[in-house]
């Protein structure tokens, strides 16, 4: 047994629950099958304040709430809310690891160094998962099992040493114990109530009495053993889903659901130092194809309100073509983050802001569309000569070109007044191996006013000029 | 009473005292520069042009100014511009593209709204915006401010009629083309005085008489690899292959 690990156990009683209803004010309830009978796992707040109780038959719990919206428990659906909640933990701590159904494990002797001290840490841990909208137990201890009893047994005491396990946990019920049922029944008929009076039993008596299994258990528990954790890897993409135990028709209302995603997202980058350009936000409607987002950001980014910030006013714009059943995030392309962008400005003592946060605010207003940059394609035919680009996604190219107009027309305009040619001519052909074939004389004209025209005529010998561009 | 006592005596009257130097940006013209305070554009202030006819040579007045910001790899924006900037001729005139944003808009209304958050962020040397309607005072004293703010210059294209109202702006211009001359009007200029220039090395680009020459080295400047030129440049390219 490594004697300087020290681990903060969560215990997520309601981890389901919590992921659909935040606020505990709608009476929800997650029901289990136990024995061909639904039964309450757990409710909301919404739900224990019309009499609804756990471990209650559900046609009981209609009685009491007709409108109980109700969500069955599934054992597949709560491990990927433990992994998700584990890679959130992973900003905080390299090593984490996720006990099913609802216990996860953060190793901090490594990290409370950085964080000024566990107890910092623990609080920190502790309100920013209660921000996620997860209510968590929290437990801390030199051994995973007995992190895991103290956050069951949600006392608040942490203890920090070894040695001082036994004395620590001796008061504490012999229930709280991870052992099956079947043994715990025998502790009881014994008359062993707590851990203490557990302890004081010799192990070989345990063994005759409970076989092996509890015996080691009890080992672990203490660190004479060591036992095993098997370290949570972060996954390769970020991908959350989230269905919506009532459709929603506002967006105002996702503002939880959509924060708790990029806090996620947030803690997902921060955990592998990197940062993103873009994710990608889906709104799923019962009877509608889903509507998609694309959000970018002109910097690589891992802020939590930089990253909700642009979602949530691009929500904002948003019309619902539906109401919304669910949501969906996806991030995959990740960057190291520009850690320091000062050199990136000549002028850096007057920023205020970042070139990143100014364009990203102007996008959510004015539509991603709206910005770009501009760059020159190497490219015979004039309208095929320039590109939007994004900005900072730069390929440089100074080579200079013929006299060219300042303004392009974006579609090439019939000349309706009197023209005079006042330039030699420039001959345009090319592209005949792709669709749009350009067989031009382009020239400079004026007008009376003396504003000056680029202009062409096709080859076709046709005697129409149509205006290209504009000399301003 | 030596000289130092005597200047500082109170009853004493100096003239006109000089202004304290502000921070301009070259024009790239000798004779504008002369007109203007400090010799420049003005940073922090808003510089109002109303253009009699669009193509006078409007935007190319400020393209010196512009390409030497974005050579000393400075932000400069173009918010709602008329018609697409031609990359090739921004080239052309030296401007660096990568340091170049174009802001689209088709609102009035917004373009003002994201021309003073650019101006404020203090990113941005300089912003310009183009505008088409005449809007009340209160929009421009914005621009005015956030230019202050923002430490930046600030450009506004207004109708040629908004030449007759009032505004906060520092500088304003009247431009007009005259044969083949750019005649400025300097209506308002806070810390100078008025005038009236005619600017005649307005480039805008047309003046060089395309040549043969200037497309065969274009020609041969890119990768002989590719064969995404016309018919004149696969001949220039087996030309240049059988030297």
């Amino acid at each position: 047994m490594n004697t300087t690990q020290l681990w903060i156990s969560l215990y997520l009683p309601n981890l389901q629950l919590d992921s659909i209803n935040p606020d505990q004010a709608t009476p929800i309830a997650i029901t289990e099958r136990v024995k061909n009978q639904q039964r309450i796992v757990s409710c909301t707040k919404g739900a224990t304040d019309l009499g609804i109780t756990r471990s209650m038959v559900l046609n009981g719990a209609y009685a009491l709430c007709p409108a109980l919206t109700v969500v069955e428990y599934d054992e597949e659906h709560q491990a990927t809310l433990l992994r998700q909640v584990g890679e959130w933990a992973m900003q905080f701590s390299s090593i984490v690891s996720v006990h099913p159904p609802d216990h996860l494990l953060i190793e901090i002797a490594g990290s409370k160094k950085l964080f000024a001290g566990f107890e910092t840490l623990a609080g920190l841990i502790e309100q920013e998962l209660a921000t996620l909208g997860f209510g968590a137990q929290m437990g801390i201890a030199p051994t995973p099992l007995a992190a895991n009893l103290l956050a069951r047994a949600n006392n608040r005491i942490g203890i920090t040493r070894a040695a001082r396990l036994p004395t620590g946990l001796k008061e504490l019920p012999a229930t709280l114990l991870d052992l099956d049922e079947q043994t715990k029944e025998g502790l009881r008929r014994s008359g062993i109530h707590t851990i203490g009076a557990l302890l004081n039993v010799s192990p070989a008596s345990l063994t005759r009495r409970f076989g092996p299994a509890c015996v080691k258990y009890l080992d672990c528990l203490l660190g004479k053993h060591p036992y095993p954790v098997k370290p949570l890897r972060s996954s390769e993409i970020f991908e959350r889903s989230l269905d919506l135990p009532v459709e929603v028709h506002d967006t105002n209302a996702l503002q939880f659901a959509t924060q708790r995603m990029t806090s996620e997202l947030s803690a997902f980058l921060i955990a592998r130092d990197a940062g993103v350009n873009g994710y990608r936000f889906t709104l799923r409607h019962e009877r509608h194809p889903k509507t998609t987002l694309q959000l970018r950001f002109l910097q690589a980014t891992s802020q939590p309100k930089h990253l909700h910030q642009v979602l949530s006013e691009r929500l904002a714009q948003t019309v619902l073509p539906a109401p919304v059943s669910g949501l969906g995030m996806v991030a995959d392309m990740f960057s190291d983050i520009e850690r320091d962008a000062a050199d990136l400005f000549h002028k850096s003592q007057r920023q205020q802001k970042s070139l990143g946060e100014v364009i990203d605010k102007l996008c959510s207003r004015l539509g991603t569309d709206a910005l770009h940059a501009l760059s020159t394609v190497d490219d015979h035919r004039p309208e095929k000569a320039w590109k939007k680009t994004f900005p900072d996604c730069f390929e440089q190219n100074d080579d200079l070109w013929p006299q060219r107009p300042l303004w392009m027309l974006e579609t090439p305009k019939l000349a309706k007044h009197r023209l005079h040619r006042i330039s030699g001519i420039e001959r345009i052909e090319t592209g005949w191996w792709d669709e749009t074939d350009v067989r031009r004389d382009y020239f400079i004209a004026n007008d009376k006013n003396g504003t000056r025209y680029w202009v062409f005529k096709e080859r076709d010998g046709s005697d129409e000029i149509y205006i290209h561009g504009l000399f301003a | 009473m030596n000289i130092e006592a005597l200047l500082k005596h109170p009853a004493l009257w100096k003239g006109q005292v000089q202004h304290e130097k502000r921070e301009t940006f070259a024009t790239g013209y000798d004779a504008l520069d002369a007109a203007l305070p400090s010799g420049g554009w003005p940073v922090g202030a808003l510089t109002e042009l109303m253009v009699a006819h669009e193509g006078a040579g409007e935007f190319t007045l400020l393209l010196p100014a512009l390409a030497a910001l974005t050579q000393q790899q400075q932000w400069i924006a173009l918010v709602a511009p008329p018609h697409t900037p031609y990359a090739p001729a921004l080239v052309n005139a030296g401007v660096a593209l990568e340091r170049l944003l174009v802001v689209d808009s088709t609102e009035q209304k917004s373009a003002y709204w994201a021309a003073e958050q650019l101006l404020r962020s203090g990113v941005f040397s300089s912003v310009i915006l183009w505008t088409d309607k005449i809007t009340d005072e209160s929009r421009q004293r914005r621009l005015q401010l956030a230019a202050e703010q923002g430490k930046a210059w600030a450009v506004c294209y207004r109708p040629y009629s908004a030449a007759r109202t009032s505004s906060p702006a520092g500088l304003r211009i009247t431009l007009q083309r005259d044969s083949n001359n750019l005649q400025v009007g300097i209506i308002k200029n806070r810390g100078g005085h008025l005038s009236e220039i005619s600017l005649s090395d307005i480039d805008m680009g047309e003046t060089e008489i395309y040549t043969l020459e200037k497309n065969l080295q274009k020609s041969q400047s890119i990768n002989p690899d590719t064969v995404s030129r016309g018919n004149q440049y696969q001949m220039a390219q087996n030309e240049h292959s059988m030297n």
